[in-house]
């Protein structure tokens, strides 16, 4: 029996935007993905701060009812497109955690020290999955831009390892996209916390990434506002990560790092063996 | 999960479901909810005291719920609330949304 692959997305379209050639990959091989958002609560106005309120103004969301049932259709159009499956948790955005988080300048630095028992939760809640298996393989934002959430989620990965699972951090984009310097930012941050880059191979599973980011009508706009053309910004990601052929960045979390080393020492892919 | 209903009148209806509210039970009550709010029950007070466990999937029926009875004109308010519950609720901040009462009768007499 296969082990379980899922991949955890802070938000609805993390995963999606950061390492989705290779969730279409493992669904072509068989693997069945399961994509789950974390992030993913319902909004109601009380949650609504002048930082969220401002935010929702520079997204055009107008009103606070149908947002999430919007967000969800468009992450199953793109889940069809890749062939997983999803979930979704009902964590509410840091955007929406009160004042915790009040201007961007905190929103991408360091977690409120009552949110860092968040990832406890999040750990929990991934392990309750009826997919959850022991010895699942998890994938997980490096955090590349500081978002909490995407901290957050690391930091559950990082519980994970130490559990047993095998975890891999993505690359996250658009972050990587627009300010490549940041990926050598976090990695120094993130130290031998995780192994060494490895480069995944996507193929023509490049094609289906490019199709499901897109099926995220409401966040290409604000997402790709300084591309004139979104498909030519994530193709030339995808050949700028495989040196001329599509391709995707991931790092072992420590933890897989030893546990994987045989496999990573003879450059493959522990996902594929 | 079991759902049971323990009292209603005409606009009201509180319901006291009994086992774990989480992502595999949340998508059940929260089309439960629905369904009472459609029946014209805009005031809906769950009675927690059975619930052993709530995840974030199990806030976000009962914010569902909240959202549905609001725009019927109401409230969905909860009562005798866990510590595990009160624990997940502020650490999600969704305390500021669903403010836990002490008791059914109290929940059903405030005016907020």
């Amino acid at each position: 029996m296969r082990r379980p692959v899922i991949f955890l997305s802070p938000h609805f379209d993390d995963v999606v935007l950061s390492c989705g050639g290779t969730v279409a990959r493992l669904a072509d091989a068989g693997y069945n993905p399961l994509m789950v958002t974390i992030f993913g609560g319902e909004i109601v106005d009380e949650l609504l701060t002048d930082f969220a309120r401002w935010k929702h103004h520079r997204w055009g969301i107008l009103s606070t009812d149908g947002v999430r049932a919007a967000r969800q259709a468009e992450d199953k159009a793109a889940a069809a497109i890749l062939g997983c499956h999803t979930r979704w948790l009902g964590f509410p955005d840091a955007i929406y955690r009160g004042e915790r988080y009040t201007a961007d300048s905190n929103l991408f630095g360091t977690p409120a020290q009552v949110d860092q028992a968040l990832s406890d939760l999040i750990v929990a809640e991934v392990c309750s999955l009826p997919e959850w298996r022991v010895g699942a393989i998890v994938f997980v934002p490096l955090a590349i831009g500081g978002h909490v959430d995407h901290q957050l989620t690391y930091a559950a990965g990082q519980q994970l390892a130490a559990m047993g699972a095998t975890v891999w951090a993505y690359e996250d984009c658009p972050y990587a996209m627009h300010t490549p310097e940041g990926v050598q930012r976090r990695l120094a941050i993130v130290g031998d916390e995780v192994g060494a880059l490895h480069i995944a191979p996507i193929g023509n599973a490049a094609e289906k990434r490019v199709a499901a980011i897109l099926a995220y009508h409401s966040q290409v706009p604000v997402i790709f506002r300084f591309s004139n053309d979104v498909g030519t910004t994530v193709r030339d990601h995808m050949r700028r990560a495989g040196g001329g052929t599509p391709a995707e960045h991931f790092w072992p979390l420590q933890a897989t790092f030893r546990v994987s080393d045989s496999h990573y020492e003879q450059g493959v892919l522990l996902w594929s063996c | 999960m079991e759902l049971l209903m323990t009292e209603q009148t005409a606009d009201t209806l509180v319901l006291q479901p009994i086992g774990r509210l989480d992502l595999l039970t949340a998508g059940e009550f929260k089309a439960q909810l629905t369904t009472a709010v459609t029946e014209g029950k805009r005031r809906i007070i769950i009675d927690m005291a059975h619930v052993s466990f709530v995840d974030s999937s199990g806030l976000g029926a009962l914010i569902s719920g909240l959202k549905a009875a609001r725009r019927a004109g109401g409230d969905l308010r909860i009562a005798h609330v866990s510590q595990q519950t009160l624990t997940v609720l502020t650490l999600t901040t969704l305390d500021r949304v669903l403010r836990p009462y002490a008791s059914v009768a109290e929940a059903m007499s405030t005016d907020d």
